[in-house]
């Protein structure tokens, strides 16, 4: 069972309910040509969502609750092909508490060069949460991520490699089994024989809490139909 | 409490606004969206900027530069897909979308675009075993692919 059939009383919160259930408000600024800032803030209030079933669904976890969040990007050198991206979320669950996510891209798209390339870092700061029915009573969902990926497109060929980590401060989190890291590498390689077809195979590796080591293979054919859109995608 | 039904005069307002949604709908600039980019573009993301002038991209009047595919850009990208959809489709077909949105599409974004590192898939490969942390700290960003429609895979486990 996924999720836990709560039986007690939720607290009461003293705050006052707004009676929307949605609420989302969006800033976009472009400071100069290459500066280019966006703020965000959203409101959801479970209760008031109107649903059809009394089924319980992904749609309706905890019908009282409420969540809000506030996030914010920046993107440097817009039109440049070094790029930096940071952004920032501080996101608020009456159920799970405070948590934010902060952290920052480095990208490297050369106009000339056909070598692509980012570096990204993530920091994920998260409350306690309760563990009903555990061996302890609160664990930590705060864990931090690293990414890296390369893709070299030649027109007629193309390679990449993504590689992802997470690592977790809580070894107690019974939802990672006692392994506190997780890694994953993807490598692919493709041709492109003409514009409508692709041929392409990955593999790739991992170590996560639910598989010490995961290998997994692909191969992709793609056709594009009636894709003579101009420049179309 | 009020209901719907000692309000009969809610409904006509209701059908009057529907009716004139539909008939500015039928008046709206969509119609002269461009039905394809008449330009190549160059490989990578584009900046419309960098062609057009700053003049305004006459079926959304609004300027080029708000549809710079930067980093902003596609973040909020559902923004401009609600509002601008026109524009959208002068050089995406609903396939490109349906990448990442399709719900009967049974592979996962991070699978089907392996091989593009570069761009924006909401989950990484092996997701599985992570999504029960990232779900737990911010849910509402899964509820605009899941929880409506594409639900039989999650089914399995939540009942
Ligand atoms: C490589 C240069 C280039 C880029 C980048 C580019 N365009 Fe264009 N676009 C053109 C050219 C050239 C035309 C045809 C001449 C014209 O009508 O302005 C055109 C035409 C259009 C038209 C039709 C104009 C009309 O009045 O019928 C639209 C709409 C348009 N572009 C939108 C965009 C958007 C949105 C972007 C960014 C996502 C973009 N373009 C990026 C070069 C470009
Ligand atoms: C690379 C994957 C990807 C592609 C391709 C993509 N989207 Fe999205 N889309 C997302 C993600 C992720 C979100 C959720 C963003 C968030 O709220 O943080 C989203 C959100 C949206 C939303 C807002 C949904 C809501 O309920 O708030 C709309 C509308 C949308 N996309 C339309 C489109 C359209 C139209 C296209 C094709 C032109 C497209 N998308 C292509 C990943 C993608
Ligand atoms: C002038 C053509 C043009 C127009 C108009 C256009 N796009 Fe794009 N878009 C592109 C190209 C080219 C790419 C890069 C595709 C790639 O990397 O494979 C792209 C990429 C994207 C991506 C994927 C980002 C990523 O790398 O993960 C999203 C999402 C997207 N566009 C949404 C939109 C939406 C929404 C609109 C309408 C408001 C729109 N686009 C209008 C040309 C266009
Ligand atoms: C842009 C749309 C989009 C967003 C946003 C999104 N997903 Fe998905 N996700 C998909 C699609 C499409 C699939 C594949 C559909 C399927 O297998 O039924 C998928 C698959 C999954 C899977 C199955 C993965 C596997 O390896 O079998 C899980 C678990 C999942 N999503 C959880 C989440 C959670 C949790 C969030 C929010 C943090 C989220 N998703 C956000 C589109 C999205
Ligand atoms: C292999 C079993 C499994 C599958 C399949 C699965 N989940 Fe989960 N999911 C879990 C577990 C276990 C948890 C953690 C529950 C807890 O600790 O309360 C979880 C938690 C979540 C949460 C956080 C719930 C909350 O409010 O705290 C979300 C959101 C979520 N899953 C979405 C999805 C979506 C969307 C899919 C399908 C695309 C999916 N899950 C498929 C096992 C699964």
């Amino acid at each position: 069972m996924a999720f836990n059939q709560k039986k007690e009383e939720p607290a009461v919160s003293t705050e006052k309910k707004s009676r929307l259930a949605e609420q989302d408000y969006k800033l976009s600024w472009k400071i100069t040509r290459s500066i280019q800032f966006s703020g965000h803030y959203a409101e959801r209030n479970f209760k008031d969502f109107f649903a059809g079933t009394n089924l319980p669904s992904l749609f309706r976890q905890i019908e009282t609750e409420k969540y809000k969040a506030q996030s914010a990007l920046l993107t440097l050198g817009v039109d440049k092909p070094y790029q930096f991206v940071a952004d920032y979320r501080r996101a608020k669950r009456e159920s799970n508490g405070e948590s934010t996510r902060s952290g920052a891209e480095f990208r490297i798209i050369p106009t000339t060069f056909k070598l692509k390339s980012g570096l990204a870092y993530h920091r994920i700061t998260a409350a306690e949460v309760p563990l009903i029915g555990g061996t302890v009573a609160f664990y930590s969902l705060s864990h931090s991520e690293a990414r890296l990926w390369l893709l070299h497109d030649g027109g007629g060929y193309y390679l990449s490699l993504d590689a992802v980590s997470y690592s977790f401060d809580d070894r107690n989190n019974p939802l990672l089994n006692g392994e506190p890291k997780a890694y994953l590498g993807v490598a692919s390689v493709g041709i492109r024989p003409s514009k409508a077809f692709t041929l392409s195979g990955d593999v790739s590796y991992g170590m996560n809490s639910l598989y010490k080591k995961e290998v997994r293979g692909l191969l992709r054919i793609e056709f594009h139909f009636g894709g003579n859109k101009g420049g179309g995608k | 409490m009020r209901t719907w039904r000692t309000s009969p005069y809610l409904l006509f307002v209701l059908a009057l606004c529907l009716g004139f949604l539909s008939a500015c709908s039928l008046l709206s600039p969509e119609a002269s969206f461009a039905p394809s980019h008449p330009e190549k573009l160059g490989p990578g993301r584009p900046l419309c900027s960098s062609c057009h002038e700053s003049e305004l991209l006459s079926g959304a009047r609004k300027p080029y530069a708000s549809f710079d595919h930067t980093p902003t850009f596609l973040k909020d990208h559902g923004l401009s897909a609600g509002r601008d959809a026109g524009t959208c489709a002068s050089c995406h077909g609903q396939s490109f979308c349906s990448d990442c949105h399709s719900g009967k599409t049974m592979i996962p974004p991070a699978v089907l675009l392996g091989n593009r590192p570069d761009r924006a898939v909401p989950h990484r490969a092996g997701y599985l075993s992570y999504h029960q942390i990232e779900g737990k700290i911010d849910p509402v960003g899964c509820y605009t692919c899941h929880g409506r429609a594409n639900n039989q895979r999650c089914a399995a486990c939540h009942k």
